[in-house]
């Protein structure tokens, strides 16, 4: 800068000596002092010129009339600090929400996990041939062929993860926690550091054998330690063995276990590995998954009890679920949001030329004393950019706050290593926003401004006249965008809404009030036999049902509405057009139908020695009698299920009788219940006794009196006092927040409530846009209303002239809007799982509009009518 | 310029001022008044230069490498900047002033004619 200065002085200097010497030259030539300094500044001409055009010869004239500028823009600003105001929210509440999306869908689809090459990790799942509906599963390795599994070509390393049901011990009652054999690579493999402490190392392979150590999750250390940073060192006893605790992990690095434990302290033969595999770079997914594939046919043919008979391998990318679970309604709220900031744009670019009307002769004159149209144009938009600059620093707080605003609320919607933060790709997103929505609204209406036509200004004395045709024609088109617009995120709201409404108010078919469902698992090793195992769910169940208060309790294995059941094909005997269709079929005890308040429409249910002995019996819902049997003659037929066998799955997990796919006899048919999720239509449904198929967990179905997880201390005691060892999950809930945690329920109420919350935005920016408008034709006819009703036009008169220009733009945008919205719903359609669209959400929101448009134009309009004509004539 | 004396005097066209700066700081280093003065003297008074247009001139020329500016004292004993010209400049005088020549002669065969005929 002391350059620049010098530069300048020295410019100045010299045009100064320069003057000088002209005067003593004239002073010697004999003339008085007086007249030869008029004549030497008469001579050199006009001092700032020269100056200012030397100035631009060294090229950096730009900054300072920028500079100029902006000062200028900021001065006549805060002069209009209304104006400013307006102009300035409404691009902040745009630029906030845009960036908050788009650190939403950075944080989600961009830079989901904190993982070192996340790009790179992939996880292998099997789809089963013979089952296509059911859902994909993980599978584990062996240990042996985890080692193999590391040698592939494509893949650079691996983790493996072996997780299992524990119990906290030494404590008053027994706590379940997840806990994770995992192979000591892990630290170096994914590199995240530890938040106390370390992370798993490989020294631990060794030492782990004398003294066993664990890192916890950040989860697991705020539930059991409530964050006590001196954990450290301190021993956390699992299944009656002490562990010393050597690191607690961060927030965002978590997969679902509670704790982390060296694979070491597993013996090699007990090794079941769930493995994650960073591909070598460059190595295309197709190709990894070829190989792989062929390894792992290959080890279903070393144990065919991990895998079904076909099936195909198929390589996931970590991010694979979330991206396809909500990537695409993140994208249409993007879009929603990009609709908004366009909005909040066109409602600046309404306040400008609104404004730039009452600055003609400003204008006017600066162009008359010689400033060129260019010149003009860059000031409009450098104070176009001051404005938009101001609106998106305000907007960045705004959207900082949103983001975490919306993570905080539905922490889970998302994948829970995604971290809401501000960085640069943000800052330079939202700063690239507010630049391009500064030239987007400033544009329009600088190009309109700069040109001013000086002699009709002037000519005009300062005295308004009724707004320019081409004024008039950009402001009504503006309003009419703005109000397409809004009419289109409306729509996507009302849908959204709607599909939400849709979703929780349709028939249940059973009960959730009052039940809290209560997960037991069962200890590694325990309870063999068939026999032993269901005698000990009967007797939790009898102790459970003793409880004062319970007026209910029933058992269900995989039955817990509104996803019950597990998908399997099925025959009906006789009937061969039933054969390859699905099923969702559920264990449970009789009392189910009871304790969910489902009726039995038909025939009876089974009795107690018939549940105890796990017999050839079964219940079926509506939907599956009505689509086989339409002649209401179910009960009696003869149904199967051929897949269902105890051979998939680790072997001594499962036990049951000893023809679990054998025929049964239909003995009852119950009402219709959801079983296939909150969005989905019932799924045909067979209900049998649960001794004929029991898995290492189950879970009871409690009905109280009172507030249900009240009880569940009582619960808890009651299982206890049969088992001091058996803990109880963590995730008891009552069955309303079990629809609550629904991903579908979740999701569709996040965007309920973000979709009507941009549409709420949006009608306010558009009202806030019509009303400069309307205001500013008002103000700008003053004259003429005032000569009409001077003439003897009635007031209403007046009025109706206001709203008709109003009506005709109002009405062609809402049309627009609408016609566009449909034409989208039907593209949208297949993007959205669960869209919705009514004629009557149209209707609501066009008539939403109405009311709030007309609302926004009749304040200003009765002001025109009610001033005083004399007045009117007279106004400026 | 002021406009009275106008017709008397000529204008310059585009780029002649160039030209007669590195023209006349060719004699030696001036500073500017001396530049402006010289011009006049040397056309008789037929070119009358706006004094303040010389600095932008000054500047150009400058940026251009065909002069250099350096500080030094007037011949009354004051701080004043004089310019001289650049090896670049003076290779562009050179080619400049060949242009010139062969420009006004070529323009000047085209007038003379007329000129002759309204005498």
């Amino acid at each position: 800068m002391t350059w620049w200065k010098n530069r300048g002085d020295r410019l100045n200097d010299e045009i100064q000596a320069h003057i000088d010497f002209e005067i003593q030259e004239n002073i010697d030539a004999g003339v008085s002092p007086e007249q030869a300094r008029h004549a030497a500044m008469r001579k050199f001409g006009n001092v700032l010129l020269a100056r200012e055009e030397s100035r631009e010869v060294w090229g950096w004239l730009w900054a300072g009339r920028l500079w100029q500028d902006i000062r200028y823009a900021l001065r006549s600003l805060s002069r209009n600090f209304g104006f400013s105001a307006v102009a300035i929210l409404s691009l902040a509440l745009g630029i906030g929400a845009t960036t908050s999306m788009f650190s939403l869908i950075y944080a989600v689809l961009f830079h989901p996990v904190p993982y070192a090459d996340w790009q790179r990790l992939t996880y292998p799942i099997y789809l089963n041939d013979d089952q296509p509906t059911s859902p994909e599963r993980w599978f584990s390795l062996t240990w042996s062929q985890y080692q193999q599994l590391l040698k592939t070509k494509s893949v650079e390393d691996a983790v493996g993860d072996d997780d299992t049901t524990s119990e906290i011990t030494g404590q008053d009652i027994p706590e379940d926690a997840t806990l994770t054999y995992i192979t000591e690579n892990v630290g170096s493999f994914l590199q995240v550091p530890a938040l106390l402490g370390r992370n798993i190392q490989p020294s631990d392979a060794e030492a782990a054998h004398q003294q066993a150590m664990v890192v916890l999750s950040y989860d697991f250390w705020m539930r059991h330690y409530n964050g006590d940073r001196n954990v450290l060192g301190r021993t956390l006893e699992v299944d009656h063995k002490p562990y010393s605790i050597v690191g607690v992990m961060p927030k965002d690095y978590t997969w679902e276990p509670d704790l982390y434990v060296p694979m070491s302290l597993l013996p090699t033969s007990d090794r079941n590995v769930l493995p994650i595999m960073k591909l070598e770079p460059g190595v295309s997914l197709a190709s990894a998954n070829a190989e792989i594939d062929a390894l792992v046919h290959q080890f279903a043919k070393e144990t065919p009890q991990y895998f079904p008979n076909r099936f195909r391998m198929h390589l996931e990318h970590i991010t694979d679920r979330i991206v396809l679970a909500v990537g695409h309604t993140l994208i249409l709220l993007f879009a929603a949001v990009v609709m908004l900031l366009i909005i909040g744009c066109a409602n600046c670019s309404i306040l400008l030329l609104a404004r730039g009307m009452s600055r003609q002769s400003e204008l006017a004159v600066r162009a008359a004393l010689g400033a060129s149209g260019y010149r003009i144009l860059c000031q409009l938009i450098v104070e176009a950019l001051v404005l938009a600059i101001t609106g998106s620093l305000l907007g960045i707080l705004l959207a900082y706050w949103m983001a975490r605003l919306i993570f905080s609320l539905f922490p889970d919607v998302f994948m829970h290593e995604s971290v809401v933060r501000i960085n640069l790709p943000v800052l330079a997103f939202s700063i690239a926003l507010a630049l391009v929505s500064g030239l987007l609204f400033g544009l329009l209406p600088s190009l309109r401004m700069s040109r001013p036509d000086v002699s009709k200004v002037i000519q005009a004395t300062g005295r308004k006249v009724a707004g320019r045709r081409g004024e008039a024609r950009s402001l009504s088109t503006l309003i009419a965008a703005q109000i397409a617009l809004t009419t289109i995120i409306m729509g996507a709201a009302g849908a959204a809404i709607g599909g939400f409404m849709q979703m929780t108010h349709r028939n249940f078919g059973y009960d959730p009030a009052h039940v809290i469902s209560v997960p037991v698992p069962l200890h590694q090793h325990s309870y063999f036999t068939r026999e032993k195992r269901a005698a000990y769910f009967k007797t939790l169940q009898e102790k459970i049902a003793a409880i004062p208060g319970v007026t209910g309790v029933a058992l269900s294995a995989n039955a817990t509405p509104p996803h019950s059941g597990t998908n399997l094909t099925f025959e009906i005997l006789g009937i061969p057009s039933a054969q390859r269709s699905y099923l969702r079929a559920n264990f449970i005890s009789p009392e189910y139908f009871s304790t969910l308040h489902i009726p039995l429409l038909q025939g009876r249910l089974w009795d107690e020695t018939e549940n105890t002995r796990g017999g050839a019996v079964a219940v079926i819902n509506q939907t599956l009698a009505r689509r086989y049997f339409p002649n209401g003659n179910a009960i009696g037929q003869q149904i199967r299920t051929p897949t269902l066998t105890l051979e998939i799955g680790d072997p001594g997990q499962l036990v049951g009788v000893p023809d679990t796919n054998g025929w049964l006899q239909v003995i009852g048919v119950v009402a219709d219940s959801l079983n296939d999720g909150l969005d989905k239509p019932v799924q045909p449904a067979l209900y049998m006794p649960y001794p004929r198929f029991m898995w290492m967990d189950t879970q009871f179905l409690v009905r109280t009196q009172g507030l249900p997880l009240a009880s569940l201390h009582d619960v808890q005691r009651a299982i206890l006092s049969v088992n001091p060892d058996q803990q109880t999950d963590l995730n008891v809930r009552d069955l309303n927040q079990w629809i609550e945690q629904q991903s579908e329920f979740k999701q569709q109420r996040l965007f309920s409530i973000i979709f009507g919350l941009f549409s709420g935005l949006a009608l306010a920016l558009a009202l806030v846009g019509l009303y400069s408008v309307v205001s500013y034709s008002v103000a700008q006819r003053t004259n003429e209303f005032g000569i009409r009703m001077a003439l003897g036009a009635q007031r209403t008169h007046v009025l109706l002239i206001v709203c008709r220009n109003i009506g005709i733009t109002v009405s062609s945008g809402l049309l627009a809007g609408l016609l566009i919205f449909l034409a989208l719903h039907r593209l949208l359609a297949h993007w959205t799982q669960n869209s919705y669209s009514s004629p009557l959400i149209l209707a609501l929101v066009a008539a939403l509009f109405i009311l709030c448009g007309a609302l926004a134009c009749t304040i200003p309009a009765l002001r025109a009518v009610s001033i005083d004509p004399m007045q009117a004539v007279r106004y400026e | 310029m002021s406009t009275r004396e106008a017709d008397d005097q000529l204008g310059l066209l585009q780029g002649t001022l160039d030209l007669l700066i590195l023209r006349t700081v060719a004699l030696g280093p001036l500073h500017g008044h001396a530049i402006a003065k010289s011009i006049e003297f040397r056309s008789q008074e037929a070119l009358q230069i706006g004094h303040g247009s010389l600095y932008p001139a000054l500047q150009r020329l400058i940026k251009q490498g065909l002069i250099a500016g350096e500080d030094g004292t007037s011949e009354n004993n004051r701080k004043a900047r004089f310019y001289r010209l650049t090896a670049k400049g003076r290779r562009k005088l050179f080619a400049e002033t060949s242009k010139w020549q062969r420009l006004s002669e070529a323009v000047g065969r085209i007038l003379m004619p007329l000129a002759e005929e309204n005498k």
